[in-house]
């Protein structure tokens, strides 16, 4: 039984209960003598559930008002403790009564005397009560009442009993009729769809519910496919697929657990009340369901759904109906595909057994034939009834009945398929070839049942081999010899065959790996088209040649020589091709061997600068050499020579040709010993370097002569030979390092170190590491890169590893020495020492330091030591200015350190006094730049501070879009050069000149020179100052 | 100044880094005249001390020129790692390179301007 869920599953039948107490005839009776005997105006039976008191009979004589299916609130009665207790009650007098003087329901109700007593069915269900009031105290709390009331409510039980039994057995016999009707009906089906149907419309109708379907699940158990449902018309079909999920998570999975789904209203019940799930039911048009899944090993396969259109509650016994059908519906179903599939296969296998291309037959262990089919008679030329009347013995060629029954044995044995080939004998006495397979069938408890024996008629294959293998085996020997490679192939090119020889050179193991495959595919590169084209020949009729490279199968270069023609057939037709290519590689590789060193020569000669030419000596009688004849000669020889020399004797063009030439060739002709030498020709004004060897035949007094014209070169080292010793004279006057680096500066080619640096002997590539420290080295790298790169000076001052192991500071300046072409010959470079400066200039900008330090605390403590001695001065101001007169001047102080105390730049001066006080955006900054003198680099700074304050305070900087343009030039007139400032405020408020003649205005009238030079106009406009001083005073030092 | 000025207890913390007697009494002054409480630390090392022994410094004023075996812009970042939400403000003779002040931090060039500094500080205890 599957666990009932959901809510109300079964709302009390109170009907029913009035029914039944209708059908007891003695009733009226009953109150009747229960009101005359204790005098009580109202009596009634009620049924009383847990939460309901109704009432099933009554007799009123006191207008109390209630009547059958009248209800009171249960917990305002008595009747509820009674239930509980199952014992009765009984008061003469509420009002007296010392235990329900105080209670309410004497009050709620109106009476005064009680009786009450429990009506418990036999099998100790308590039913209802039955009871008496009235308005007025009677006797009744007596023994007589009492039992008589017991005696009354034991019989309304019995009667209830009775009659409930009754009932019961009814529905159960209506629901075992209903189950009974059902299963024959379903037996009588074998379609699962029709059972569907049947299953649907019969529980719908008996049930009385609006729809009934059948859904069966995947095996995911998501989605549930509906075949058939049956409505009664008021629920449309919901034939079709649909997500479990989506009638609800916890609806889904209850089923899925396999747990009867019984829901009174879906807008209600917690399993279904989602707002999308009630969505999808009223999409349905369902509002109560009652769902029951059906469950095999643990998964949920199918589910059988009852849907009606308003709430209902689903009785125990309706659900119990729903459960078994939906049982017997699914077993119903599993029987009816089963069958199904039984039959598929049954009609299947009959069919293949029937019309299989091979001989079948299944023969018992005596080796009788049971079953055989047409093909198995075919071969052995019977009948089938005549067949079946025989055992394989019979018809199988003596010869061969010892090798078919050990293939028998075995198969027996064994268990597995057992193959031999064998001869049969048909009744015409002749012999037919056959495979037979055979294989042991067993009945389902592993004994022996029958063998199934396939028979393949191999007749026409093995004629055909023995034929074949006789001529094969004599062509096969005539290939096998030949290192040609013998294919043949069919029509399309592909490989049916393959001499031994041929795979050999083919690098082929297994013909199987090539057998079939196209032999144009054998050809990839560029001789594909003449493959193409000797197959399209061949084709023809007529006959394929080319020559061609293609790879072996394992990927060697092969070079073939290629022969295709065809193999006519009995009708003359082209019926296949034959191919025979033969491994011409060797051939093919030394011809293109010499060809490439040929051609190579060919450009090398053409193509260096070096000349070159072929020469044949003439002798005279006396064997001496008198002339000579270039027989070849390469570009750059007539290049040089200026005139086209092939064929031609020197003497033609050169009369005059030194005797020493004729000598030179002619030894090397005569004797074979090479000559190499530098020689001056005056015929052609130029020297050359020259290499001459005997080549050919010794008799042809040949030679190859290869020389270079060094005219240049010779010049050119004559012209650095002497530069360089001039260079050399004249920097080791001066420097204590000279040293020369190869073009790219990776070698030193020699360094005379003086004493200060190491010497180095001899060339030298790991210079860097002896002399630069790694640290430095980027630097020093940087600078060669770039002088290489501008091929111009090379000058840097850095660190160097001295002989003495410390490091020292070297100023090195190099020059590069460049050839005719401008190319870079080498560098030449001297180094000084310049370890003590560099020294002392460290030692310089450490005091510089060190006093700006000091300077600028003690100009802090200056401005603090005021700060707190002006502390009680009311006017903040002055104290202010006097704090950012002495910062104007720290930072043109802090600008003078920057040059160790030699200048400050005028425009820095004015950025750093102005960018305090003005933006960058107000603030205009124009002239050359100049480089002051310490001291007018701070009047400069506190005069601008000043000005700045004025402007800051009164002029043009005081206003929102006021500005300043600071201009300044030199100003070449008559005597020396003035420095020329402006000073232009714009855009301020109009001002006036200013009354007090303060510090400021007096530090302003001191200039650029503090010796004045000022003219200061307070123009409405703008506070325009002009500042000049003799340029040499702004900057000395 | 305000009365509440005077509870000490209530004024925020600023631990004054300055070995110059004179400087250090300056940057007192400073530091109280922007309402705060001044705390001296005469050398890095002490400076560190305090830092560690109390938990109510909200700003640093220091000299970077202060000799110690951790002085400079090492002791402004190394404060401002071990004590994050400490505020700084510094002066020195040489204005440091712009991408080595730690975030969040003022500089006062020397000779440096009360005003200013009073504003910073002021700004910083808030």
């Amino acid at each position: 039984m599957n666990e009932v869920t959901g809510r109300p599953v079964q709302a009390h039948d109170f009907a029913a209960d009035i029914a039944d107490i209708g059908r007891i005839e003695a009733l009226p009776t009953l109150l009747d003598v229960i009101c005359r005997t204790t005098g009580m105006g109202f009596a009634a039976v009620a049924r009383v559930t847990e939460d309901r008191w109704v009432a099933c009979a009554v007799r009123d004589e006191i207008a109390f008002g209630l009547q059958p299916g009248g209800e009171l609130q249960v917990a305002t009665t008595l009747c509820r403790e009674i239930r509980q207790t199952r014992s009765q009650v009984m008061i003469d007098d509420a009002a007296e009564d010392p235990t329900y003087c105080g209670h309410p329901t004497p009050a709620l109700y109106g009476f005064q005397s009680y009786v009450s007593v429990p009506i418990v069915l036999p099998d100790d269900v308590f039913w209802g009560t039955l009871c008496a009031i009235d308005p007025q105290p009677h006797r009744v709390d007596t023994p007589e009442t009492r039992d008589l009331f017991r005696a009354f409510a034991g019989l309304i039980a019995t009667h209830l009993d009775v009659l409930q039994r009754a009932a019961a057995d009814v529905a159960r016999r209506e629901q075992q009729a209903f189950q009974l009707t059902l299963e024959r009906r379903l037996q009588n089906l074998i379609d699962p769809v029709a059972m569907m149907e049947v299953a649907t419309e019969a529980l719908g109708r008996h049930l009385g519910v609006d729809q009934v379907g059948f859904g069966e699940l995947d095996a995911t158990q998501t989605h549930v496919s509906v075949y058939r449902d049956w409505s009664g018309g008021r629920i449309a079909s919901v034939v079709g697929t649909w997500r479990l999920d989506d009638f609800g998570v916890p609806f889904a999975a209850q089923l899925r657990a396999g747990g009867t789904v019984a829901v009174g209203d879906v807008r209600a019940d917690p399993l279904t009340a989602h707002p999308d799930v009630v969505a999808a039911y009223e999409g349905i048009g369902t509002l109560s369901l009652l769902d029951v899944p059906h469950l095999r090993a643990g998964r949920m396969v199918a589910m059988l759904f009852l849907h009606h259109a308003e709430p209902r509650a689903w009785t125990p016994a309706e659900i119990a109906l729903v459960e078994e059908t939906c049982a017997r519906l699914w077993s119903a179903l599993e029987r009816a595909r089963a069958e199904a599939r039984l039959r598929e296969s049954e009609a299947q296998l009959t069919a293949i057994f029937a019309n299989a291309s091979v001989g079948l037959s299944e023969v018992d262990s005596t080796g009788r034939f049971l079953r055989v089919n047409a093909e198995l008679c075919r071969i052995l030329g019977r009948p089938a009834e005549e067949v079946l009347a025989l055992g394989v013995a019979d018809v199988t060629w003596p010869d061969d009945l010892a090798p078919s029954f050990a293939a028998v044995g075995l198969a027996i044995e064994t268990g597995r398929a057992t193959s031999l080939d064998k001869r049969y004998v048909r009744p015409d006495g002749t012999l037919i070839w056959a495979n037979s397979s055979i294989q042991r069938l067993d009945d389902r408890w592993g004994n022996l049942k029958h063998l199934l024996i396939v028979t393949a008629d191999i007749n026409a294959r093995k004629v055909a081999e023995e034929a074949l293998r006789t001529s094969e085996e004599f062509n096969r020997r005539v290939l096998a010899s030949s290192a040609d490679c013998v294919k043949v192939l069919d029509l399309d090119a592909r490989l049916e065959f393959m001499s031994e020889g041929g795979m050999c050179v083919m690098e082929v193991d297994d013909f199987g790996a090539v057998a079939g495959v196209c032999w144009l595919d054998l050809w990839p590169g560029d001789h594909h088209p003449d493959a193409l084209a000797a197959i399209e020949a061949a084709r023809r009729g007529g006959t394929g040649r080319f020559q061609g490279g293609a790879p072996t199968l394992k990927g060697s270069p092969r070079w073939w020589d290629v022969i295709v023609t065809p193999m006519a057939g009995s009708d003359g037709v082209p019926e296949k091709l034959l191919s025979i290519s033969r491994d011409i590689t060797a051939i093919k590789q030394a011809e293109a061997a010499l060809r490439e060193s040929e051609e190579r020569f060919r450009t090398i000669l053409n193509t260096v600068e070096a000349a070159f030419a072929i020469v044949e000596v003439k002798f005279d009688g006396d064997d001496r050499p008198v002339d000579y004849r270039f027989v070849e000669a390469n570009p750059a020889f007539e290049r040089q020579a200026g005139v086209n020399l092939r064929g031609k004797w020197v003497t033609e063009f050169a009369p005059d040709l030194e005797r020493f030439w004729f000598d030179a060739y002619g030894h090397v002709a005569k004797t074979g010993e090479p000559a190499s030498f530098e020689n001056y020709a005056a015929a052609f004004e130029r020297w050359f370097d020259v290499r001459a060897v005997r080549i050919g035949k010794p008799e042809e007094r040949r030679i190859a002569i290869l020389f270079n014209d060094v005219t240049e070169r010779r010049s050119a080292q004559k012209a650095l030979h002497e530069s360089e010793t001039r260079f050399r004279a004249l920097v080791t006057a001066g420097a204590q390092t000279v040293y020369r680096m190869s073009p790219d500066w990776q070698e030193m080619r020699a360094l005379d170190g003086a004493g200060f640096l190491t010497d180095t002997g001899s060339p030298d590539m790991r210079w860097l590491d002896a002399y630069i420290d790694p640290e430095d080295r980027p630097g020093v790298m940087d600078a060669i890169a770039d002088a290489i790169h501008r091929r111009d000076v090379f000058e840097l001052e850095h660190r160097v590893r001295r002989a003495d192991g410390g490091f020292g500071w070297v100023l090195s300046r190099a020059v590069p020495i460049l050839d005719a072409h401008g190319a870079i010959v080498e560098w030449f470079g001297a180094a000084n020492d310049v370890t003590e400066r560099v020294q002392a200039e460290e030692r310089q900008e450490v005091l510089n330091h060190e006093l700006s330090h000091r300077l600028k605390n003690t100009l802090t403590m200056v401005t603090s030591i005021a700060r707190q001695t002006l502390r009680t001065v009311s006017d903040r101001e002055p104290v202010e200015a006097f704090e950012r007169r002495v910062q104007a001047l720290a930072s043109a102080h802090d600008l003078l350190l920057r040059t160790s105390w030699a200048s400050a730049s005028l425009r820095a001066v004015c950025e750093d006094v102005l960018s305090t006080t003005a933006p960058a955006g107000r603030l205009v900054l124009d002239g050359p730049d100049i480089a002051m003198g310490p001291s007018a680099a701070l009047s400069a700074s506190l005069l601008l501070h000043e000005l700045a304050t004025n402007a800051a305070k009164y002029g043009s900087l005081s206003s929102e879009a006021g500005r300043v343009e600071v201009r300044w030039f030199v100003e070449a007139g008559a005597g020396t050069p003035d420095l020329v400032l402006h000073w232009q405020e714009r855009g301020g408020p109009p001002v006036k000149a200013p009354t007090s003649k303060g510090f400021g205005s007096r530090l302003i009238r001191m200039g650029l020179g503090g010796a004045g030079g000022v003219e200061v106009d307070y123009s409405p406009d703008g506070v325009r100052a002009t500042m000049r001083a003799p340029l040499h005073e702004v900057q000395r030092s | 100044m305000t009365s509440d000025a005077d509870d000490a207890t209530t004024r925020p913390v600023v631990l004054v880094v300055q070995d110059e007697p004179i400087l250090a009494m300056v940057m007192s002054d400073l530091v109280e005249e922007a309402g705060c409480q001044a705390v001296v630390a005469t050398s890095t090392a002490s400076a560190i001390q305090i830092l560690e022994a109390r938990a109510d410094i909200h700003v640093v004023f220091a000299d970077l020129d202060v000799r110690g075996s951790v002085m400079g812009l090492t002791l402004m970042a190394m404060i401002r790692d071990r004590w994050p939400p400490i505020e700084l403000v510094m002066t020195g003779a040489l204005r440091p390179d712009v991408a080595r002040i730690p975030a969040r931090s003022i500089f006062c060039d020397k000779p440096f301007r009360g005003d200013r500094v009073v504003e910073a500080v002021r700004k910083f205890a808030a």
